[in-house]
């Protein structure tokens, strides 16, 4: 992976697998961009139509299966379903391959596509109970350094860590975080947005907006440029050691946890 | 012919590597019953967690104890149903991505098919027409099999599978999870008779199975019980004989009306000792073979998909497999279908 002392240039050619929510996604990428993405908003669909869609991707740009340098794959936060399927996926093609993976922070991801935003914060999570949460706010870079200021990799600034919560709990922090700053907006992506916006505006904060639809959701050509980025910094792992970032338990867990304590103080 | 055998269909992820349908070369099950034991039963999250751990490990661990590559597998076969739907997939999304990587086909195996082939890995193999008494967790099925691939469904459980019912019995007696066995090893010695558990009515059919009955009967018993050693053990026997008593109850007359020439039992409770000796009693009072797998094989395992999928690859043909192969799809409650039937 050591660029110095070689002539011939490193390729990245990378395919990115995107299914944390219910947009099933793939893209082409290598270290000119962005080659071929191909997306669709629809649930249920991803098991049976991931693997068509990759091939129907390579065949589209004309790279075979073992010409790709690396896999990369939202590693969620994301639906615990949805995130198997593409590391499922990713792990057979790079065990198959002998090709390593790049686990892709999923809110890397919307931060990425969303850097226009001064403000941005991510709820994910279809049940209200069960979403995992992050705000963001854009750094303001002291001396210009390519839009790369200092915080999180894509200019933010983390104003509320990614952290598994109820959205009624997220909703709490940001009022706390508004202050008087009320009046400037605050922009929601993710695949619980439009919830979450509804929300806040029951609960009379106006500044709650969502994104404009087409950020809402991760994209798998940004997930790929990423896992270019990624790659060609060496952060791409073996197929086996790649596996998801739940951020929750399953609900078995949280409940036989609850219970055990209950029964400890019993005895 | 090499094929590789996925399995994720519930809390066992397995991969073997099987030759020509019959030599198993490697079969390799890693099991999460230490990760499942404190809930008391499979927690489907847990379990497709673990899938996705294991994979590559155990598929490795297979290729490599079979001395092949993948480069030398000739086809893929992998459960896509019945099972648990998230484990399911994880298999699957696997299986797909190995079989596009290194051109093979990929073959769609159902589990129960898969369990009725355990029966043909060895060197003799049953004579058709087989009637096959499938039983596990989450089976309780008499399926005949005229030629392979050609499936009829005789009888299925109304209710609860016998497997089911012998675990949660079990649970309910504290014995360990999961249950089965440690209930069969403990009715060994115990009497059966002290307890009886006659045959439940069913309407409609003559063959189909209840088994949601006499558990509640089990579960009442225990409580009602002085739960001695020597009463555990007597309700132990006398309900694994009454469900063995069950599952065997229409089993002649229906050798007798299709002409089976084998019996064969398959599926995890297909090790329960009672189970093994009554049907071997049955078998050889109607003087045909019976055929069980060795308890490795009985329960979940990737060496019976192999089998099955390589059967299944010589009837079908691998022409519509490599077309539909990569749409593959699972499904968790998967019907049992025949493939061979234009044959």
């Amino acid at each position: 992976m050591k660029l110095s002392g070689n002539t011939d240039k490193q390729t990245a050619r990378i395919l990115a697998i995107e299914t944390s929510t219910e947009l099933l996604g793939v893209a082409l990428v290598d270290d000119t961009g962005i080659r071929c993405e191909f997306t669709a908003v629809e649930p249920m669909i991803h098991s049976k139509m991931l693997l068509p869609l990759s091939k129907h991707a390579l065949e589209t740009v004309g790279w075979a299966p073992h010409d790709l340098d690396c896999l990369a794959v939202s590693g969620g936060p994301g639906s615990f379903t949805g995130l198997r399927i593409g590391f499922a996926m990713a792990q057979g093609l790079g065990f198959a391959l002998d090709k390593p993976i790049a686990k892709v922070p999923t809110f890397e991801v919307y931060l990425r596509q969303c850097s226009p935003y001064p403000r941005v914060g991510i709820v994910q999570g279809r049940a209200r109970s069960q979403t995992v949460c992050a705000l963001y706010e854009k750094a303001v870079p002291e001396v210009s350094h390519g839009g790369q200021a200092s915080g999180t990799q894509s200019g933010f600034n983390e104003i509320v860590p990614l952290t598994a919560m109820g959205s009624n709990e997220f909703l709490d922090y940001l009022v706390d975080y508004l202050g008087d700053t009320a009046s400037l907006p605050v922009w929601i992506a993710g695949d619980a947005a439009d919830q979450f916006a509804a929300m806040a505006g029951e609960a009379g904060i106006e500044c709650v907006r969502t994104v404009d639809s087409h950020l809402r959701l991760p994209a798998p050509g940004v997930l790929g440029l990423i896992g270019v980025e990624m790659f060609l910094e060496g952060k791409a792992v073996s197929a086996s050691s790649a596996l998801p970032d739940y951020y929750r338990k399953s609900q078995a867990e949280v409940v036989f946890a609850c219970k055990t304590k209950k029964g400890d103080r019993g005895d | 012919m090499l094929i590789l055998g996925i399995d994720t269909s519930c809390d066992d992820t397995s991969c073997a590597v099987v030759k020509d349908g019959r030599q198993v070369l490697s079969n390799i099950v890693s099991s999460q019953t230490n990760l499942h034991e404190k809930f008391g039963g499979v927690v489907p999250e847990i379990a497709s967690r673990r899938h996705l751990e294991m994979l590559i490990p155990v598929c490795g661990e297979a290729l490599e104890q079979a001395g092949v590559t993948l480069k030398d597998i000739d086809g893929i076969a992998v459960t896509n149903g019945p099972g648990l739907l998230g484990s399911l997939l994880v298999g699957v999304g696997f299986a797909k991505a190995l079989a596009y990587a290194t051109k093979v086909p990929l073959i769609d195996v159902h589990h129960i098919a898969g369990h009725i082939y355990a029966n043909f890995l060895g060197e003799t193999l049953p004579e058709f027409p087989v009637l096959n008494l499938v039983v596990s967790g989450g089976h309780s099925e008499l399926i005949l099999m005229e030629s392979h691939g050609r499936f009829t469904l005789l009888a299925e459980t109304r209710d609860d599978a016998a497997g089911e019912v012998f675990d949660k019995v079990a649970r309910e007696m504290g014995l360990g999870f999961p249950g089965g066995p440690y209930l069969d090893r403990l009715a060994e010695s115990g009497d059966p008779d002290k307890i009886a558990f006659p045959l439940p009515k069913i309407r409609g059919s003559k063959y189909d199975y209840s088994f949601s009955g006499i558990k509640t009967r089990a579960l009442l018993e225990f409580e009602s019980a002085d739960k001695t050693e020597e009463s555990k053990r007597d309700l132990a026997a006398g309900f694994r004989k009454g469900v063995v008593d069950q599952l065997l109850n229409p089993v002649e007359e229906l050798i007798r009306q299709t002409g089976a020439r084998t019996l064969a039992l398959s599926g995890g409770v297909a090790a329960n000792a009672l189970l093994r000796r009554e049907s071997q009693a049955l078998a050889d009072r109607l003087n045909i073979p019976l055929f069980v797998p060795s308890r490795e094989l009985c329960t979940d395992n990737g060496a019976m998909i192999a089998s099955a999928g390589y059967y299944k690859y010589r009837e079908a043909g691998s022409s519509r497999l490599e077309s539909e192969g990569l749409l593959m799809e699972c499904s968790a409650g998967l019907e049992l279908r025949s493939w061979g039937v234009d044959m």
